[in-house]
């Protein structure tokens, strides 16, 4: 990616308070479409998308589903495993890029869905570094003390974007939802730490939407380029910022953008495959989703531990990317 | 950057040890040999893409990526856009 205008971190947490991540809650779609009967659509062989992408299958909404059910369910789970009334929830942010509709926005259905009615509720757009961003805005106001406890849901149904014809993202994608809890004690494991989110619009044709065709068009190679070259930088540069080897972070929980990209930066940062995490197989690029299910793979799969030390990084058009630091409370995941 | 010696053999060496790498055959690689028929990819042509760019200062986008069909096609626009 080339270089952006560079501005020093800010330090977390200048009051005091400290963010923590209390729950991870997800939820899919129950339609589960493998790669081949992608692949035969498309008209490439068999095993075409799996080598250029990874994906062996994704989850794709019905007609009966909807962004705000699966939104609710995934920030009901996090709640749930946060044990955290929703009446206590001062902050819903949604980070999406496909509400059900462009106007309500999800935010404020979701907050009601969930019992949170009469919380600050909105969605922000970051395409698939929306999680992360929402992320950021919530520890400010919880450092802030502007909220007390709050809710960063990552969720899109990229499925309702996609030209099925398209190649170069047909067989990409998925859908899904993935919530997160933020509290205000974040003293000790859960405790989320510095966050360094980057924008450059400079090629920024090569991903768009427009409102039109409603479509997603993607530069698939511009976009692997300048990913691979961001997540890197930019994980570098946090790592130096907080005065940490790679080898001093337990896991890297990349957005699953595509498998080769994942592992490009691995290799470029000189990581070890297994502390780089990798569950697209089984979920495609959901776009802010990606996140939160991935912190929850890794979770299920036994790659975390009380304490662990995480770097999440993510990128998205725009393009606009970043990367963050927290550590891992142990049973906080749905 | 842009350190790499620029002769056409020197250039098609390094092409070609960067396909070997990606899993191209190397009994396959010749000046005229297809992408396709070195299994290579699009996604292996934009990490080429990236290792010419670190090499030799030269930025191959999309549109120019699309453009090369052959390992002398690569190793032609290295020379020409780096001369």
């Amino acid at each position: 990616m080339p270089e952006a205008a560079v501005v020093p971190p800010s330090p977390p947490a200048a009051s005091g308070v400290r963010p923590r991540l209390a729950g991870i809650g997800t939820a899919l779609p129950a339609t589960a479409v493998p790669s081949a009967e992608i692949a035969a659509r498309l008209g490439v062989e068999p095993g075409w998308i799996e080598q250029r992408t990874g994906v062996e299958r994704r989850h794709i909404a019905g007609d009966g589903d909807s962004l705000t059910a699966l939104a609710a369910a995934a920030a009901e789970r996090a709640l749930a495993v946060a044990d955290v009334d929703p009446a206590d929830v001062d902050l819903v942010l949604v980070a999406t890029f496909t509400a059900d509709r462009l106007l309500p926005n999800a935010a404020p259905l979701v907050a009601d869905a969930i019992g949170s009615r009469g919380a600050f509720a909105c969605d922000l757009g970051a395409a698939c570094a929306g999680f992360l961003s929402g992320l950021s805005l919530a520890c400010g106001q919880i450092e802030s003390g502007r909220a007390g406890a709050a809710l960063v849901i990552g969720a899109d149904l990229v499925s309702r974007v996609i030209d099925p014809d398209d190649r170069k993202t047909a067989g990409l994608f998925g859908d899904g939802a993935g919530a997160a809890v933020l509290t205000g004690d974040g003293a000790g494991d859960g405790a989320i730490e510095r966050i360094l989110l980057r924008s450059d619009a400079r090629r920024s044709e090569s991903i768009v939407a427009g409102r039109d065709e409603r479509l997603m068009r993607m530069r698939g190679q511009d976009t692997f380029r300048a990913a691979v070259g961001a997540l890197t930088e930019v994980t570098a540069e946090l790592l130096e910022a907080e005065g940490l080897r790679t080898d001093e972070v337990d896991l890297f929980v990349y957005h699953q953008a595509n498998a080769r990209i994942t592992a490009a930066v691995g290799d470029r940062l000189g990581l070890p495959r297994e502390r780089v995490v990798d569950c697209i197989a089984e979920l495609g690029n959901t776009s802010a989703a990606t996140i939160p299910l991935a912190l929850a793979h890794a979770d299920c799969a036994r790659l975390l531990r009380p304490g662990s030390r995480l770097l999440l990084g993510a990128f998205g058009a725009g393009f606009v990317w970043g990367a963050g630091l927290l550590r891992w409370e142990g049973d906080v995941a749905w | 950057m842009a350190s790499t010696t620029l002769t056409p053999e020197a250039v098609e060496a390094r092409v070609g040890a960067a396909l070997i790498e990606f899993g191209a055959d190397p009994g396959a690689i010749s000046p005229a040999a297809t992408w396709e028929e070195l299994d290579i990819d699009s996604l292996d042509l934009v990490e080429l893409a990236q290792m010419i760019e670190d090499d030799y200062g030269v930025e191959l986008r999309e549109s120019d990526i699309e453009q090369l069909e052959t390992v002398a096609d690569a190793v032609a626009a290295v020379i020409e856009r780096a001369g």
